[in-house]
């Protein structure tokens, strides 16, 4: 029973740091189609900028990670200027083998920056908060999960307010649908395109974040790649393009892995988690919360 | 294709296999030199093989290495695998361990042959596996889950007993096969020359294949399936076949990547592997043969030069003379790949070249044969079929 | 104007192709509703009908590139001649064959679209479908695809009875090539094309598949009244050779010239049918092409 509560609370962590990633992908697939394969690599990007200012600078957790998302959100918004933008009239697989190359390009130049051994956040630049314990039907509850589940949740309501209830909101749903049509109304698609990956690369930035201070370390250029696909895999598996969809499918992939690795084999955790995502892609490619295309010739 | 053009291709690949050919001439087969002659080789002969798929029938395959490590550890596995003196049973020593008076259960004249041909044949029958279920994907879909899949397999043979999981299998020099009962050394002339025979008959397959019926067929579904269907290709079972023979030319490609680096590691199969071989492709052209040449010979050497000493700039010291780090040249590939798609999609060796003339015997032809041959309308022969 | 026996001497004889209660949904919109209809042998039938009718539909599910919702496709298959091998329906990859009497129907409902194609019926696309990035003589020996065995084997090392066979499928696409007017444009790609010329190679490389029954979706679409004068020509032409053309066609003149017989669809349902004269004065079809 103890092991059980725990496993289900580091699954419930894992998989919220997922529905953080998948978000951004989500978004970016419901716009411009396209599987941005270096999404994971500005999440690796963000935990590596947040350790860089709280070892460099000294700046406090928070405003390190403030400023990492700041950093996100031009890396991702360069990426779409530099890589993204000039394919928009070419075809997919064009544009998913920059995606390819931008994420190898990503990885290997933070292995050069930075090099490959794995960061931890000094200790004591981790609020007290963090590491202090409760204990829940008699396994430990830690405050650092109780942060990740706090922060996870308010982005991604934040986030829904925003897509449902602003202007910018509607503007990106327009986009989604038809961005010809949408271009038609007067609506800036390519600043509307932009926007949508600054969103998703913060938001993947705060994921690193999360993510390092959940392990305690590993921050590493390798972490984004695991992890950007089987976000993808989640908002595949929540229907992509559909942003609760995304949430639900990061949650499920994760709990699925972290599950898995705990009562099965931590070996083969990551073997498993692809399983499904090939199972879901096979399967029920339109996810859970999304619609099969009508068949037409 | 024209026919002035395809003379021209035929007399620019020939002069490749001959250039391999010679280069013993001049640099012997051991040292840098034929090290990466053999290595562009063998991934031009992957290349190729990734060629059929991506290239001929249009579906983006970033699991390749799947093929190149099955390949490699079937044949090292099996060249090292001997029976336990005591029980008799079969071993596989990992870690370069050897064992006293042991037998090798897999040596025998002409067993490598036999390996070589195994390797393609189990290669081919996973592509079919692989591809049975994804028949219907296309795009990034397919891209995606063959990748996926061979993220599985790499786990799989990171952590599995048998292929040393992330332990390296050494071919010792009592392992190494032998041929013709020369050893398969990988600086061995015996070697150099299976491969470029290997590498040499792969170019004219993938020639024979582009410019046939089967080759027609693929290009069909890569340009519209639904067309294709509506013209009586049977869609699924040329899929098939596609990942069939590609898959065959990896575990080919693979097994002779082992003899080369005289071993097997897991850890050294990454899915970045398979990346660079779509790199290749993209980088000549994707669906040209002389281009997936071209890629690997750019992109191998590219590999082994950043392995070299080269300046650097370090802050204090200026320029300082030492080598990349590996990893390295994994940055250049991946801004090739974004270049490309950029500034040049059709790569730098598009293949097709259109437009001469009907050659004129085949007009004289036609008027004598054609009233007799074909006619409108189901003929008896055709019916009976 | 009294009730005319518009879905009059409905059924020939020995029909080729015959639909049978047909319904095509598309996620609940019914495009295709009940649509029973037969085909005689070489005759040109025209299917007509307001955009939106379920035209296309029709032929999208004869050549099955999706399944109807309900109903049957029967397909005459040749008489005199040794029948044709029917194919398992399922869309497995085994196929094994069971030999049918002579001139007995084959239910063809579920069969690939391939296995359709070999059983006889080619088609055109309304949206031109050509593999643009080939040549013209290319395109037309995709059509002799099924015509023209060399596998993979003899391909990879070039057997001469490879290269004999490729030597005869270019002589007969080149005969297609005549047929419709184009083999002085054999080595130029497809795409380069114009507009007019691309439909009637598509109809060239339909024809290469050696089909007993042709569907055209709308061949004249885009074509100037000389081109239409050519293609009229060109379809009896087809018929005069013994191959069955059942067209889409919107362009009035061309269907009420050359057809045998009009198939009027309007919202997914057969209104009426016949010879064009009735169908021109039948109200039914006036109301529909009128007041929508």
């Amino acid at each position: 029973m103890e092991e059980f509560v725990a496993h289900l609370l580091n699954a419930c962590t894992l998989g919220a740091i997922y529905a953080l990633i998948a978000v951004g992908y989500t978004m970016v697939y419901g716009i411009i189609k396209l599987i941005n394969f270096a999404h994971g690599e500005i999440y690796m990007t963000g935990a590596m900028l947040a350790w860089w200012f709280v070892t460099s600078l000294g700046a406090p957790l928070l405003l390190a990670t403030a400023m990492s998302m700041a950093g996100c959100a031009l890396v991702g918004a360069l990426l779409d200027r530099v890589a993204y933008r000039p394919l928009r009239k070419s075809g997919r697989l064009a544009a998913l083998i920059t995606a390819l190359g931008m994420s190898l390009s990503l990885q290997t130049l933070a292995q050069l920056v930075f090099g490959a051994r794995p960061k931890a956040f000094p200790d004591e630049s981790i609020p007290p908060f963090f590491t202090s314990g409760w204990k829940v039907f008699g396994t430990t509850l830690y405050g650092k999960d109780v942060a990740i589940w706090a922060a996870a949740a308010a982005s991604m309501a934040g986030l829904d307010l925003l897509v449902r209830r602003t202007r910018t909101g509607k503007a990106m749903r327009a986009c989604s649908m038809d961005p010809a049509m949408a271009a038609l109304m007067g609506i800036e698609v390519n600043r509307v395109i932009t926007l949508t990956f600054m969103i998703g690369s913060s938001l993947a930035a705060v994921a690193g974040v999360l993510y390092a201070l959940k392990v305690g370390g590993n921050i590493e250029p390798r972490m984004g790649y695991y992890a950007g696909l089987l976000a993808f895999a989640a908002a595949v598996l929540g229907g992509i393009g559909n942003l609760r969809g995304a949430m639900l499918g990061g949650l499920l992939i994760g709990m699925t892995q972290a599950l898995f690795a705990g009562f099965v084999s931590s070996q083969y955790d990551f073997a498993f988690a692809f399983a499904v995502m090939i199972l879901v892609i096979l399967v029920r490619p339109f996810g859970l919360l999304g619609q099969p295309e009508a068949q037409r010739a | 294709m024209s026919r002035r053009n395809r003379r021209v291709e035929w007399f620019t690949l020939a002069a490749v296999c001959l250039a391999v050919a010679l280069v013993p001439l001049f640099y012997g087969f051991r040292g840098q030199v034929p090290s990466t002659v053999l290595k562009i080789c063998i991934y031009a002969v992957m290349a190729l093989g990734l060629h059929v798929v991506v290239g001929l029938t249009g579906l983006l395959d970033l699991g390749y290495v799947t093929f190149m490590a099955t390949g490699a550890v079937l044949t090292v596995v099996s060249m090292v695998a001997v029976a336990d003196p005591e029980t008799g049973t079969l071993i596989i020593p990992v870690g370069g361990r050897s064992l006293r008076g042991a037998e090798h259960l897999f040596h025998f004249p002409g067993s490598y042959l036999l390996v070589l041909a195994l390797a393609g044949l189990v290669c081919s029958a996973l592509g079919v596996l692989r591809g049975l279920p994804t028949l219907h994907l296309t795009g990034d879909y397919y891209a995606i889950v063959t990748l996926g899949m061979a993220e599985i397999m790499y786990i799989w043979y990171r952590t599995a007993e048998w292929t040393g999981g992330p332990q390296s299998l050494w071919l010792n020099p009592p392992d190494v096969p032998t041929l013709f009962g020369y050893k398969l050394y990988y600086d061995s002339a015996i070697y150099y020359f299976l491969v470029l025979m290997v590498f040499t008959a792969t170019i004219i397959g993938s020639i024979h294949l582009r410019d046939s019926r089967v080759g027609r067929a693929l290009s069909a579904i890569r340009l519209d399936p639904t067309a294709a269907m509506a013209c009586g290709v049977p869609v699924s079972r040329y899929k098939l076949t596609a990942f069939a023979v590609s898959g065959f030319i990896g575990g080919i490609g693979g097994s002779l990547f082992a003899l080369w680096s005289n071993g097997f590691s897991a850890i050294g199969m990454e899915v970045w592997e398979s990346i660079l071989l779509v790199c290749c492709l993209v980088l000549g052209g994707i669906g040209s043969v002389r281009g997936a040449l071209l890629g690997s010979v750019v992109l191998v050497a590219l590999g082994e030069i950043l392995r070299q000493k080269v300046p650097h700039y370090s802050s204090g010291v200026g320029l300082v003379w030492k080598a990349w780090p590996p990893e390295a040249r994994f940055l250049f590939y991946g801004l090739i790949l974004v270049a490309l798609m950029r500034f040049r999609p059709a790569g730098v060796l598009p293949d097709r070249v259109a437009g001469d003339p009907f050659p004129p015997e085949l007009a004289r032809a036609w008027s004598e044969r054609a009233t007799s041959l074909f006619r409108l309308g189901p003929s008896r022969k055709e019916a009976s079929r | 104007m009294t009730e005319k026996p518009s879905l009059g001497p409905a059924t020939p004889a020995r029909p080729l192709l015959r639909i049978e209660k047909m319904s095509h949904d598309f996620g609940g919109v019914r495009a295709v509703r009940n649509l029973t209809l037969s085909i005689a042998d070489t005759e040109i039938a025209a299917l007509i009908g307001p955009n939106g009718a379920g035209k296309t539909t029709v032929f999208n599910v004869v050549t099955h590139l999706f399944p109807p919702t309900t109903g049957e496709i029967y397909l005459r298959l040749p008489e005199g001649q040794e029948a044709l091998a029917l194919r398992h329906p399922a869309r497995s990859l085994l196929e094994f064959s069971l030999r049918l009497p002579e001139g007995q129907e084959a239910r063809i409902t579920g069969w690939r679209p391939d296995q359709i194609c070999e059983a006889g019926i080619a088609r055109t696309f309304q949206n031109i479908r050509l593999f643009r990035d080939m040549t013209v003589l290319e395109n037309v020996k995709l059509g002799l695809h099924r015509h023209t065995r060399s596998g993979l084997f003899s391909a990879l090392i070039r057997l001469p009875s490879m290269r004999r066979e490729e030597g005869e499928a270019d002589v007969a696409a080149w005969k297609y090539l005549s047929f419709v007017g184009l083999s002085s444009r054999a080595h130029e790609l497809a795409g380069s094309l114009a507009y007019g010329e691309q439909r009637r190679l598509e109809i060239a490389r339909a024809l290469a598949t050696q089909p007993r029954l042709l569907l055209l979706d709308e061949p004249a679409a885009g074509m100037n009244p000389r081109e239409t004068a050519d293609l009229m020509a060109l379809i009896q032409d087809i018929r005069s050779r013994g191959v069955t053309v059942f067209l889409i066609e919107h362009h009035m003149k061309l269907v009420m010239q050359i057809s045998d017989r009009v198939f009027v669809l309007d919202h997914g349902e057969l209104i009426a049918q016949g010879a064009p004269d009735s169908i021109q004065e039948d109200p039914k079809v006036i109301e529909a092409y009128l007041g929508g």
